[in-house]
């Protein structure tokens, strides 16, 4: 086993307050959405809390952008065409059968390469589509008076707001099956604790790539 | 903008109360005005108004020839009279189609511009036929004039020397609250406890509930069910002393003219060119400002809403979407017609009349207004509270188009002398005792309509058919302060809120009949379990966070998470038993090991 550096504290810091600040944002939002079943900072307050909290992640996650674009990291959430769809059809089939019967894991984690082929695109869906829309919605139904003809013109507050309400299901989905697939790596909290300190014990074989922990404490 | 919403976000967690807290109820509110200000008086105060003389039909003075009073010709000559009754409201209203006869006659100088002026004497004459006395009639309360038996006799003493009568005897002025009242709305101004006066007439009070008061609720006489907490004023604006024609001007007073801001130039926000006030006298615009074309006064024309809001997230967006008297008429706190049965008259040989708001016990409840969305004076859809009114009715289709059935024809169709006819008792008389009540008063089946339909066709009406007809009437008066407007979020943000709130527009539907609004409404007319006609209001051009739910994206949505969960929960139970399978063969590996 060796211990690889996966996580820059950046990365950690950002993608904890992500977590906070999406799950308060589905908490809100379901407080806005069903004020009857869910009753914890009352309706006028969580109204101002999930506009708050949704401008802190806008904010956040252009951060998050120019991060990953001045580092060069962004490149990790594009899937390679080469091999594309053997990689894909091999992490399904560890997903499927694999994972069942102790198989090695198909894809080599390192820091150039923290995606398996399935997170790539996962990630380019929610964070090109379903995080656009819901901010774009989001913006829209905060604004819907002062752009009254633009809401107009896209179906009008309902449709925007059914579009908005959607992408949060979605979201809320995404969230379940990401926590759960945390708990995939070598032990059920081996990816929560690299996520928490930055460090994970891979086998060698797995760390082919890798920093070792002499090279990352030499730098 | 981020400092403000990371303010707001430490102030919600800091001080979760603090935004939305309602005014502690040990905190009275100050006393009406009413009881520090003198009230207002009819009469005695001093005019500037000249000196006039009341003339006859014939202008000549009344004084000298004991001739009937004529409101026109007394004051013609000062005020082009022949122009104001050209630019008339009120005569417009008087003259359209289908308007009561007894109300062309009518409203006369007098009846508003003299604050002695007697309604109830008018409108006495009115109903005993001699229309040419009503203005005569509207003066004897003054001192002027008295009836003796049939005659109306002048008393000389009253008048000047030179035959005039000074302003002050008839209380001369710009139109009052009581002016506008005697027909519209009950007006209460004195320190008196407030009696509800009931008088249908007075169409404001009898259907939207508004009575002009500034008196608190908690001080009247009215039994309102737990009006020692109602320390609110009838009306505000009545307690603020603001009158009728604050917002109802006419539209070429010097002092009101263009002051909306939907009228003249976009880019004026004031337009200092005025008439003079003589040329005003001389032809006062009497369509006095209106909805329908732009000139009433609205609440933003006189308060800023912005200012005193700040507790209200996003302003703007409720004001888009909400009336301001959605909120601040939260609960009318008078009875108010429900239904007019005409299709079945009491024995008291009047339509059978259910007022909302009223308990079982006799004490008033009140009733929460129905939030409808309608087109608002800045061509806007937005809700606002109304309540309706329905009317049931006989109609007669022979002619082609459909006609009232007289209520004299009902009265010789459904009565023999004093009492209901023998057939109608039979068929109406579900418990038996011989005589009609209240209850039985009602043509809910189909054999109690044929009687009724056969003893119409016996009085003469050829085809008599029963129509059903709901009117909505949009509230704008007897506005709360704000202290008792609502102000809690759940009010309308929540799956059951007043948005879509079921409304009950009568008590029962005659059998047959499918009522009709009388202008579009956005609802349905359902009938409930009780047999009650209901008004479903419907979800209008608004989308009500907490409220408007989209069942299938909800619904889809639950399924997405669920079967995250499902997928989750079985994939990682197979993990486990793949896991625990390997460890045991493990295990009998090693131990088959030596």
């Amino acid at each position: 086993m060796k211990r690889v550096y996966l996580y820059s504290a950046f990365e950690r810091i950002w993608h904890w307050l992500q977590a906070l600040t999406i799950l308060l944002l589905l908490v809100t939002g379901v407080e806005i959405h069903a004020p009857a079943k869910v009753h914890l900072f009352g309706f006028g307050h969580a109204t101002v809390l999930h506009e708050a909290l949704a401008l802190f992640t806008i904010a956040n996650a252009f951060l998050a952008l120019f991060y990953h674009l001045a580092t060069g990291a962004i490149r990790q959430f594009f899937p390679q065409p080469r091999d594309f769809f053997s990689l894909a059809i091999a992490q399904i089939a560890y997903y499927t059968k694999g994972i069942f019967t102790g198989a090695p894991h198909p894809f080599e984690h390192d820091p150039q390469h923290k995606l398996n082929v399935l997170q790539q695109v996962t990630y380019l869906g929610v964070l090109n589509i379903a995080l656009p829309l819901q901010v774009a919605t989001g913006v829209l139904m905060w604004k819907a008076n002062a752009w009254a003809g633009l809401v107009d013109r896209l179906g009008g507050l309902h449709a925007v707001a059914t579009v908005h309400v959607l992408c949060a299901w979605t979201f809320a989905a995404f969230l379940v099956m990401h926590l759960y697939l945390t708990t995939t790596g070598r032990t059920p909290l081996a990816h929560i604790r690299a996520m928490v300190v930055g460090w994970e014990e891979v086998p060698d074989d797995e760390s082919a790539h890798a920093h070792d922990e002499a090279s990352h404490e030499a730098k | 903008m981020i400092c403000r919403y990371t303010l707001l976000v430490l102030g919600v967690t800091l001080a979760p109360d603090a935004a939305w807290a309602e005014e502690p109820a040990s905190e009275l509110p100050p006393p009406s005005p009413e009881l520090v200000a003198p009230p207002q008086q009819p009469s005695g105060a001093p005019s500037l108004h000249p000196a006039v003389y009341i003339m006859d039909a014939e202008v000549t003075p009344v004084r000298d020839s004991g001739g009937l009073a004529s409101a026109e010709r007394s004051c013609d000559g000062c005020h082009d009279v022949g122009w104001i009754k050209e630019h008339d409201g009120h005569a417009a209203a008087r003259m359209a189609p289908g308007t009561d006869p007894a109300r062309l006659v009518g409203t006369n100088c007098f009846l508003c511009h003299a604050g002695l002026a007697d309604n109830q004497a008018r409108r006495q004459v009115i109903d005993q036929g001699k229309a040419d006395e009503a203005d005569t009639a509207t003066l004897v309360r003054t001192e002027l004039v008295s009836r003796e038996g049939e005659r109306w006799v002048w008393k000389k003493s009253a008048f000047k020397e030179d035959g005039s009568v000074a302003p002050e005897a008839l209380g001369l002025a710009r139109p009052t609250p009581r002016a506008c009242g005697a027909c519209h709305a009950q007006v209460h101004l004195d320190q008196s406890p407030l009696v509800l006066a009931r008088d249908p007439r007075q169409s404001m009070t009898d259907l939207e509930g508004f009575v002009y008061s500034g008196q608190r609720i908690s001080d009247s006489a009215v039994n309102v069910a737990g009006k020692e907490q109602l320390t609110r004023p009838w009306d505000v604006h009545a307690e603020r002393l603001v009158s009728c024609a604050s917002c109802h001007f006419a539209p070429n007073h010097p002092a009101y003219a263009f002051s909306n801001r939907n009228r003249g130039p976009e880019h004026l926000a004031f337009d200092a060119r005025r008439i003079a006030i003589t040329e005003f006298l001389w032809r006062p615009d009497h369509r006095l400002a209106n909805r329908a074309d732009g000139t009433l006064r609205r609440c933003e024309s006189c308060h800023d809403a912005l200012k005193v809001h700040g507790f209200l997230p996003r302003p703007d967006r409720h004001f888009g979407a909400l009336a301001c008297e959605t909120c601040h008429v939260p609960m009318v706190h008078t009875p108010t017609r429900q239904e007019t049965d005409y299709t079945m008259l009491t024995t008291e040989q009047k339509p059978r009349v259910v007022y909302r708001g009223v308990r079982d016990d006799g004490f008033v409840q009140g009733f929460r207004p129905v939030l409808l969305s309608r087109l608002q004076a800045d061509g806007k859809h937005r809700f606002s509270p109304n309540t309706v009114a329905t009317t049931y009715r006989w109609i007669d289709r022979s002619s082609g188009k459909p006609e009232p059935v007289p209520a004299d024809v009902l009265v010789r169709a459904f009565f023999v002398g004093t009492s209901h006819r023998p057939e109608l008792v039979r068929a109406l008389d579900r418990n038996g005792n011989g005589a009609l009540e209240a209850a039985e008063l009602v043509l809910d089946a189909e054999a109690k309509v044929q009687v009724a339909r056969s003893l119409l066709v016996a009085a003469g009406v050829r085809a008599p058919e029963m129509v059903g007809e709901v009117t909505a009437y949009e509230l704008h008066h007897g506005v709360s302060p704000g202290r008792f407007a609502t102000r809690t979020c759940d009010s309308c943000h929540r799956g059951k809120s007043r948005f879509g709130e079921p409304f009950v527009a009568a008590s029962m539907v005659p059998f047959g009949v499918t009522p009709v609004f009388t202008s579009p409404v956005a609802g349905a007319l359902v009938r409930d379990g009780d047999g009650r006609l209901v008004l479903e209001p419907g979800p209008g051009p608004v989308h009500v966070f907490g409220h408007t739910r989209n069942l299938w994206v909800d619904g889809l949505g639950l399924l997405m998470v669920a079967g995250a969960f499902v997928g989750a929960f079985t994939h990682g139970y197979l993990r486990w038993r793949g896991a625990r399978r390997r460890r045991q063969t493990q295990r009998l590996d090693s131990e088959e090991k030596p």
